[in-house]
């Protein structure tokens, strides 16, 4: 047996409640893509799947008080097409379109893409980069965690999936000025994962040639979704030139140190490519806004 | 061995109950409780578009899809896409334009046009590829599966403004 | 043959096959079940190289719902299977010599129990030097995989005075080209059921040679071949795979012995690793020609990794000799080809048999040619292409049905009219052109079809022939071919292929041969038939049969067309005079061996001719290559079928696309790194270029209504041309396969 009962709640007290009785042996279920082969090769047990894709509180896509917000049941496919997304966090919308095929996204969870903590997440790198939030409930209590917190490890999450049920995601609504934008490489133009991947978000200055706010997410370069933080110090730290940013991609390729990879290519390949794709993506940015 | 449970869902329009063990996968409940061998299984890991049915509305890989998941939901397969005697517009185009081979990405390929036209009725050659990027053919390189499913698309507008000057190749 | 104009064959019908495709309702090996059937799987090797020291299953046996394990001391015949060379094995005696080499297998109620069992049987081995390429393969002491040593088979070809050839030459260039591991990839895994009933066996499995599996299977169970009857599922695929050792043995192993039902369905991943790949190539080519463009010389050696067992290296050789020399008119050619065992997977039949590898020199080498001589690529092939009486590198002068030059001046003609975009300073636009011959039929030996028609009292017909189609479309070109010759509609002829109860053995579904041998035989079948029931009406009508017409069902004298009789009518007639209601045709065509020193010899009676285009894109920053549009134009005799040849051709576009860029068989020590769809990169819809697919005709006089072959020349040209293109947008050159972008990356940093 995979799995031994399976229950499909109406709302999270009573996922939680299946939860504790479960004492451990149970585990949420989103869309099920990653966790199905997952406990199919015995790679994760579990006794009592609970299934929250039937929660309606799950299911929203929304702005409230300066936040977008995203329920732990929305697919890629939703946030994909969803306008609110498209117009307010554009990466996003880029990534989630992106993943596997369109079957995976009418089922696959943006959530469940956090969750899973796989680096190579085309939904997860521009959430990094929008750095969201998750709000995770338990029994207990209820807490947020930034995406840096919610990955231990490859394939390890900070939500403890037999205890807790992770419900929203949210980030900050961006400036009028703001920009963001996904990139993406791969072996193949769908079912494929990605080579390389990044988000980038600009807010610009209007009065002056700086960037006032960069963040740069890539995968995946590193066991969880990275942050180029010392090229996002140097964009805030000077004026735009073409030499400039040139710089900075350069500065992101050392920063992320990819390894050398049987599937994804040689470290000075993926170095190379880091620099390349960064440095095309900032300057369509510039050149857009 | 845990208890079975019982499933309800609307398959090909009509409602089916099942019983079954908890950890069934759905593709292998169609193909083997309800003998809808249709849905094929090409590597029963999500990764070729084979198993792809429709489920509520939107396209679906049954071989990652656990059956309970699917309790209460309405379900296409390829059964039943036409009707007894009379094939769908997109079946009747996959005949005439050539885009079957051996077979067995035709099920799933189907599936994957017809969701992609009940949301988009003209869509472009783009749209179309990605529609079924999602499904993988060896046999045909596509070509004659995207002509196909545009030569479907034309009819069924057709068929809901016959008025329009009809543009049939061949 | 009668040239006049034809109302089946050359029309695009519908297949015979699609309806039930469409709607679900066609079987496969994988949709049968039968009541009280028990699920097998097969325990692997899971090192590359060991002897088998003991095999302990008593685990296994006593597991819950386990009904019987086997190992080979389970095998009731010959446990030795293998065409050529019979060096393979049910199950593993003695030794492993690759990952996943079958050892022992579990029947078991479910599949699911059959898996839990197999993983609980211990295997005891004692390791052995691990060999993962022929270099390692030929060094001096190198560890034995067989005991007759590390070479398979090796053959030569000499042609003419190669060293005075390369005196004579004022250019000469040397390059090695290498290709990669390729898998079959169809989407069908393999599968096979059996049952035994009354002291019968019968197995339902996709087989591209009913026929010769029935033979072998019966031999490994230990049955008379009459006691086993291998019927043919649809086939999901095949693409030169999907014969010999297959799911279906292990089935009719298990229903033998249990007396029950049996069913073995391969996992994706081990259709991976267990199945024959495409044989990985080192080539090294040298050409010699004058100033003037015109060739004189080739020297090609070439060294083929066969993997652990024989499997069909010795026909992918001789393939490879005959076609390395491509379409061109070399008077001195020599060639060496060496296939080495690895503890690598298993070599074996993939579509086109070597060619896609020796095309892949052949064309990079003439392009090469054609820069160094500043001449343009179209010229320098037309300058040396075969044309009608053309002599080829192993001696053959060609018939009539040699329309390579239509092919090339079709595809430049196509290529200018699409154009090539403004290349800017990081995506550089160019055309590549690539062509190539192709033989129809096995190499230098007999190969015949056969077919069988049959009609029955209500005038219905069913034709007979042993095999299935793959995908292809064979059933409808043979249908077609049979309605031609009868005058009647492609609905009043119903197929059975593959079943060796009731057809004949028609060859194997390979090397392109079906229609044009199994399709000719279809035809003398129904001529046969025709001739006997045309016979009959002519009796009873009066008349000489040479006065009488066939014409959509009723034989008649066009002068006095009242005077008819229909086909039931002929029938009853034959029946009174005892005449059998059927015909049969043989068709094998004509061939002299191929000298195993010189090569000399003429190999097939027939050629197939392409020439293909590819403009791509390349970014030159990052390497990576988009295919936007390939122009395929092919001699292809006579289409049959329009729409199938086309299909073919689109087919095989995307399988020479994957070929060149993105498929490749990662290995490591022997262990395939890669066994799944999401890591091995076959094109995806949105991958595929506009492709527009032309057909030339060129009539062959020996062929049905002057067919040819398309299966396997659709992908020949395919990835020549991509290379080539990448070179003339970059001037790159590749020479060793995929073309991936960090391939490419480190050459355009270089």
């Amino acid at each position: 047996m995979n799995w031994a009962a399976y229950q499909k709640p109406k709302n999270v007290d009573e996922a939680l409640a299946l939860l504790v009785q479960a004492a451990g042996r149970g585990r949420v279920i989103a869309g099920g893509t990653d966790l199905i082969l997952q406990l199919r090769q015995r790679e994760r047990t579990a006794d009592l799947l609970v299934d929250i894709t039937g929660i309606g509180d799950l299911t929203g896509i929304r702005e409230k008080d300066g936040w977008i917000l995203i329920g732990a049941a929305a697919t890629h496919a939703e946030v994909a097409n969803s306008p609110l997304i498209r117009r307010e966090a554009r990466a996003l919308a880029e990534g989630c379109a992106h993943v596997g095929a369109p079957q995976i996204r009418n089922v696959a969870t943006l959530m469940g893409n956090v969750i899973s903590a796989q680096p190579a997440a085309d939904g997860a790198i521009p959430l990094t980069a929008l750095e969201a939030e998750i709000r995770v409930v338990s029994q207990t209590g209820e807490r947020w965690i930034s995406m840096e917190e919610a990955y231990l490890g490859v394939g390890r999450s900070a939500i403890d999936a037999s205890g807790e049920i992770a419900t929203d995601i949210r980030f900050r609504k961006l400036e009028n000025d703001a920009q963001t934008k996904f990139f993406r490489i791969s072996k193949r133009r769908a079912l494929a994962l990605p080579v390389l991947n990044g988000a980038v978000s600009f807010l610009p200055d209007p009065t002056s040639r700086r960037i006032r706010r960069a963040r740069i997410a890539l995968g995946p370069v590193a066991a969880k979704p990275f942050r180029a933080r010392r090229t996002e110090a140097y964009l805030e730290s000077g004026e735009i030139s073409p030499g400039f940013l040139e710089e900075a991609a350069r500065i992101a390729g050392e920063e992320a140190d990819p390894r050398t990879s049987l599937m994804r290519g040689s470290a000075p390949y993926r170095k190379d490519m880091i620099r390349l794709f960064l440095a095309r993506t900032m300057r369509a940015m510039l050149m857009a806004g | 061995m845990a208890d079975k449970q019982k499933i309800r869902f609307k398959v090909n329009g009509a409602w089916r109950e099942v019983e079954t063990r908890p950890d069934r996968i759905l593709l292998d409940l169609l193909r083997e409780e309800l003998c809808l061998t249709g849905t094929k299984k090409g590597c029963g890991e999500g990764e070729c578009g084979a198993c792809t049915v429709i489920m509520n509305g939107r396209t679906v890989l049954s071989c990652l899809i656990p059956a309970l998941k699917a309790d209460g939901a309405e379900i296409m397969t390829i059964e039943g896409l036409g009707e007894e005697g009379r094939l769908h517009p997109l079946q009747q185009a996959f005949l005439e334009e050539g885009a079957v081979q051996c077979g067995y990405c035709t099920p799933g390929m189907l599936l994957s046009a017809k969701a992609l036209l009940d949301e988009n009725p003209e869509p472009s050659v783009e749209e179309v590829k990605r529609a079924i990027s999602g499904n993988l053919c060896r046999c045909t390189g596509y070509t004659k599966i995207i002509r196909a499913v545009r030569a479907a698309a034309e009819t069924l507008r057709e068929d809901l403004d016959p008025g329009q000057p009809t543009r049939r190749k061949r | 043959m009668s040239k006049e104009s034809c109302d089946v064959v050359g029309r695009s019908v519908f297949r015979v096959d699609g309806l039930d495709k469409l709607t679900g309702k066609a079987c496969y090996a994988g949709d049968i079940a039968f009541p009280r059937m028990l699920h097998l799987k097969l325990l692997r090797s899971d090192r590359p190289h060991a002897k088998i020291l003991g095999i302990q299953t008593g685990e296994a046996e006593t597991h819950p719902g386990v009904v019987a394990v086997f190992t080979c001391r389970d095998i009731p015949g010959t446990n030795q299977i293998g065409r050529d060379k019979p060096d393979q094995t049910v199950l593993c005696v003695d030794k492993v010599r690759f990952i996943g080499d079958p050892v022992a297998m579990v029947a078991a109620e479910t599949p699911e129990a059959a898996e839990e069992a197999a993983a609980l049987i211990r295997v005891e081995y004692e390791d052995l030097p691990g060999i993962f390429s022929p270099e390692e393969a030929l060094m001096p002491g190198a560890a034995k995989i067989h005991p007759h040593g590390n070479i398979l088979m090796e053959q030569t070809l000499l042609r003419g005075d190669p060293d005075q050839g390369l005196k004579d030459a004022e250019v000469v260039i040397t390059n090695t080209y290498r290709t990669q591991m390729v898998e079959h990839a169809y989407l069908e895994p393999e599968a096979g059921v059996a049952s035994f009933a009354e002291g019968k066996m019968t197995v339902w499995m996709p087989s591209k040679y009913s026929h010769y599996d029935q033979r072998e299977l019966a031999d490994a169970i230990g049955l008379p071949r009459e006691k086993v009857r291998v019927v043919n599922t649809t086939i999901g695929g095949c693409f030169g795979d999907k014969t010999s050792l297959s799911p279906g043995y292990y089935a009719a192993l298990a229903a033998l012995k249990t007396r029950r039902p049996a069913k073995m369905v391969y996992s994706r991943e081990e259709s991976f690793i267990a199945t024959r790949k495409r044989h990985p190539f080192i080539i090294q080519y040298t050409t010699g020609a004058t100033r003037d463009g015109r060739i004189l010389v080739a020297k090609v050696e070439i060294v083929a990794d066969t993997g652990a067992y024989c499997a069909s290296g010795p026909t992918v050789l001789v393939k490879s000799l005959i076609h390395a020399a491509g379409p061109y008119e070399i008077s001195n050619v020599s060639m060496k080809v060496t296939f080495v065992y690895t503890n690598n997977p298993v070599g074996g039949s993939m579509r086109g048999l070597g060619v896609p590898q020796v095309a892949f020199a052949h064309e990079s080498q003439i392009d090469i040619l054609a820069e160094k001589l500043g001449m343009d690529p179209f010229d320098i092939r037309l300058k040396n292409g075969f044309r009608p009486g053309s002599v080829t590198a192993t001696g053959q002068q060609l018939g009539d049905s040699v329309n390579l030059v239509e092919t090339m001046t079709t595809v430049r003609a196509e290529m200018a009219r699409i154009g090539t975009p403004p290349s800017t300073a990081s995506k550089k636009y160019g055309w590549g052109v690539g062509a190539m011959f192709y033989g129809i039929g096995a190499g230098g030996r007999s190969n015949p079809g056969g077919a069988r028609l049959e009609v029955d009292d209500a005038g219905a017909f069913t034709l007979f022939v042993g095999i299935g189609d793959v995908g292809q479309g064979s059933s409808t070109a043979l249908v077609q071919i049979a309605a031609e010759v009868l005058n009647c509609r492609v609905e009043e002829i119903r197929v059975v292929a593959g079943d060796t109860d009731c057809c004949p053995d028609s060859g194997v579904t390979a090397a392109s041969r079906v229609t044009y041998i199994v399709g000719r035989s279809v035809q003398i079948a129904a001529q046969r038939l025709k001739g006997q029931l045309q016979e009959a009406a002519a009796s009873i009508i009066g008349l000489a049969p040479g006065n009488l017409q066939l014409d959509n069902g009723f034989f008649l004298c066009p002068e006095d067309p009242l005077r008819r009789v229909s086909v039931p009518q002929a029938v009853a007639k034959l029946k009174e005079k005892e005449i059998p209601l059927s015909a049969e045709g043989v068709f094998d065509p004509e061939f002299i061996a191929l000298d195993p020193k010189t090569g000399q010899g003429e190999p097939m009676a027939t050629y197939a001719f392409a020439t293909q285009a590819a403009l791509v894109a390349v970014d030159v920053e990052s390497g990576e290559v988009e295919v936007l549009s390939i122009v395929a134009c092919h001699d292809v005799g006579k289409a049959i079928n329009p729409d199938c040849v086309t299909g073919q051709i689109e087919g095989g576009v995307s399988m020479g696309l994957g070929f060149s860029l993105t498929e490749e068989i990662l290995l490591e020590e022997g262990r395939i790194r890669n066994p799944r769809f999401s890591q091995y990169f076959m094109p995806t819809a949105l991958d595929m270029p506009e492709t527009v697919s032309l057909i030339a005709d060129a009539p062959e006089a020996t062929g049905p209504f002057g067919a040819k072959g398309v299966g396997e020349p659709a992908l020949l040209p395919t990835t020549p041309a991509i290379i080539n293109a990448i070179h003339a947008a970059t001037g790159i050159r590749v020479k060793e396969l995929p073309a991936t972008p960090e391939r490419l990356w480190r050459l355009l940093h270089s």
